[in-house]
Order: C-alpha cells, then structure tokens, then sequence
C-alpha cells in the first residue's frame, strides 16, 4: 500500500493533525514529541539512522570511550608509578603537622627575636675595645698591674742590701758580746774534745801494743777455740765417715787422722770413695783436714786391706 | 745395743746407735758408704769404737770370785 492510499489522521474539527506515514504499519501515526518539539530520527552520510547505545549518540560514544579508555590507560600509569613512592604516612603528617602547630614561627616571634638580636649586638658594641673584650681587658690590665707593683716592692735595691749588711754586722757583733752563748759553745768544743783525746790515747794503747784491740777474724783457723775431740775409729773395707768421737764435732775447723797400722793403709775423700780412687794414707802417717767452721764437710776412709785402727782429732 | 739404719738418697745410710738398754748415755751416728747390708756389716765396728772411746762411761766389768789382782785368768 502507498501513503496516498490511506487517510490522513485528523482532531475533533476534522482539522488535519501533525502526522507521518509509517510504511511499516502502512498508517499515518501521531507525531510525538516532548518538551515542546516534535520527536526526530538523526541520519548518517549513509542513510542510515544513527544508532544509538545506552541512549547514547553511537558515534560520539565510541569516540568517548576511546578517548576515555586512552585517558584511563594513563591513569593507571601515573597511579603505579605513584604507588612506588615511599609518601608519608598519614601518622607522619600528623605528627609534622601537630608540631607546625604547637609552636609555629610567626611574624610576631620574629619581630620580637630580632628585637632581642638587635639589643645583644649593642650590647657587645658597647662592651669591645679595640677588637677586644673591655671587660677582659682591664681583668688583664689590673693583674699586670699588680704584678708590676709585686715585682717593683720586692726587688733587691742598695737600701735593702744595706739594710741587710746591717743586721749581719748586728748579728756578728750579738754573738761576740754574748757571754751565754760563747760559754755554751766552748763548753761543747771542750767535751769533743775530750773524747777526741780519749780515742786518741787508745790508738795509741793499740798501736804500741799495751792495750790491744779484741779482733775476730772470720774464716781462720789461727787457734784452738774449744776442747779437741780425740779417739780412735775402726777403717774397714767399707767406706765410712771419720770422726773422734759418737758423731761428727759441729763446727769443726780441723780433722787429724793418723794411721795407726804399721802395714795397712786406707784412703780418704768423699762419700763415694773407694780403695782406687781415694787419697792414701800410708802406715803411721797422719793426714789434716782444714774446713770452714760454717760448712760441714763429710770425710769418708776405707781400708785397703783388713780393718785397722787410725787416731783421730777435731778441732 | 740398739740401732736403726736409715738409708739416705746419696747412696750412703746412717747409722743410729745407743746404749740406753744398758743405761748408758751414748748416742751415735755415722754414715757410710753403701745401702743397708754395709751399714749392718759396720755395726760391730762402730760398737766397739763408741764402748773404747767411752770406756769411762760403762761400767767396769766385776771381777770373777776368787779372783786376786796380778792373778792370770786361765
């Protein structure tokens, strides 16, 4: 059917109304609109309706999307590169922030420090003197002071000098007119010198004999000190220690031994003697020893043949 | 008599006598050459030497009965 084959929708007047042709229900239809304007439908250059998507133009939302999309891309980016950042935390802030408020510079405050600043610099002006700190100064000054005038009162001078010279001669002249004092004096010279004389007179009772000194000499044997042990002792083939009496003399500082046999002999030395290696003693002859009273020296004899019989003595 | 023998680290003993047994006030000593056996071999030797040189100091042996002085003994 054509448009021309239906009739035309008309009001309550038969007044013709704001229609169109529907080709597809083949009827002319009411024209609806809103807002005052009548419904349109948009073409594109190639005839057809431009679609729509999400009650969206489909051609200005595809671009939209890609710029959006694009734009997002570069979001996500920036947020990455952000989320690698080590930002302060909102503790940290915080923590900043409660300082900034606790005690915030403010021009006010800085007025006043530069005010303090300002006096502090006068005052220093006022208290240097050439380059120096006047104050230090004259501590300094006064003690050089003072030492100068320590020095000055206490330094040699003719008048001291004489002053000096007069009380030594004062002092000569004191110890010369004083009777108590000289009389002390000589009578401590008169006891020196009596006993210098005291000791003169025995140096002299020593040195002509009439009043010999009491000598020790340490070391000597000189002279019998003390009553000889004497007796006899039985020389065997065994070794043993030669001694007048029950044991050895302590102290001894002499040991006589004579061999009483007419044919033996025996020999003498130390603990390990034997008949070789001993000194020997032939028949009837005597050997001394001689020893430092201090050190107790052993003597050893043994027989060279049958027991025999020596004298001995110690001293 | 009594004696002890002590041997000593030198290679020599020492020989203790007295005669306390027999009231006599006598202590000797002596050392020799050797280890025990001959310090005992010495005993004798030392005895007789310490009863000849004090011979003061024991007692005088009794005479027999019907002994004379200037009389032998058989």
């Amino acid at each position: 059917m054509a448009y021309n084959s239906k009739a035309i929708k008309t009001d309550v007047n038969a007044k013709p109304i704001p229609q169109y042709y529907n080709p597809v229900t083949d009827e002319y239809e009411v024209l609806q609109g809103t807002g005052g304007a009548a419904r349109q439908v948009l073409y594109g250059p190639d005839g057809q309706p431009v679609s729509v998507a999400d009650n969206k133009l489909a051609v200005r939302a595809a671009e939209l999307e890609a710029k959006i999309e694009f734009n997002l891309h570069a979001v996500r980016v920036l947020l990455n590169a952000l989320a690698g950042e080590d930002f302060a935390t909102q503790t940290t802030l915080a923590q900043i922030l409660g300082k900034m408020i606790a005690a915030p510079a403010t021009e006010a405050k800085q007025d006043s420090l530069a005010t303090l600043v300002g006096a502090i610099e006068d005052k220093l002006d006022g208290i240097t003197d050439e380059g120096k700190l006047a104050v230090r100064a004259n501590e300094v000054e006064t003690a050089i002071s003072n030492l100068q005038t320590a020095l000055l009162d206490s330094q040699s001078t003719a008048a001291k000098q004489d002053a000096l010279a007069g009380l030594v001669g004062a002092l000569d002249s004191a110890a010369v007119s004083d009777p108590a004092a000289a009389g002390a004096v000589i009578a401590l010279l008169k006891g020196l010198l009596s006993r210098l004389q005291t000791l003169e007179g025995k140096i002299d009772g020593i040195t002509d004999g009439t009043a010999p000194a009491k000598t020790e000499l340490t070391g000597s044997i000189a002279t019998t000190i003390s009553s000889p042990e004497t007796g006899i002792k039985t020389v065997t083939a065994t070794a043993a220690e030669v001694f007048a009496g029950a044991t050895k003399k302590a102290n001894r500082r002499k040991l006589s031994i004579r061999n009483e046999s007419t044919a033996l002999r025996f020999r003498v030395g130390k603990s390990d003697v034997t008949q070789q290696n001993g000194f020997p003693v032939e028949p009837g002859a005597t050997i001394i020893f001689e020893f430092d009273p201090k050190t107790a020296v052993p003597i050893y004899a043994i027989s060279e043949g049958a027991a025999l019989k020596v004298g001995v003595c110690e001293e | 008599m009594t004696y002890e023998i002590i041997e000593n680290i030198d290679g020599t003993t020492t020989l203790h006598m007295n005669f306390i047994d027999e009231n006599v006030d006598i202590q000797g000593e002596i050392n020799i050459k050797g280890g025990v056996e001959d310090a005992t071999s010495y005993v004798p030797f030392f005895e007789n030497d310490l009863r000849c040189n004090f011979a003061d100091k024991f007692p005088v042996p009794e005479m027999p009965e019907g002994f004379e002085e200037g009389e032998m003994l058989e």
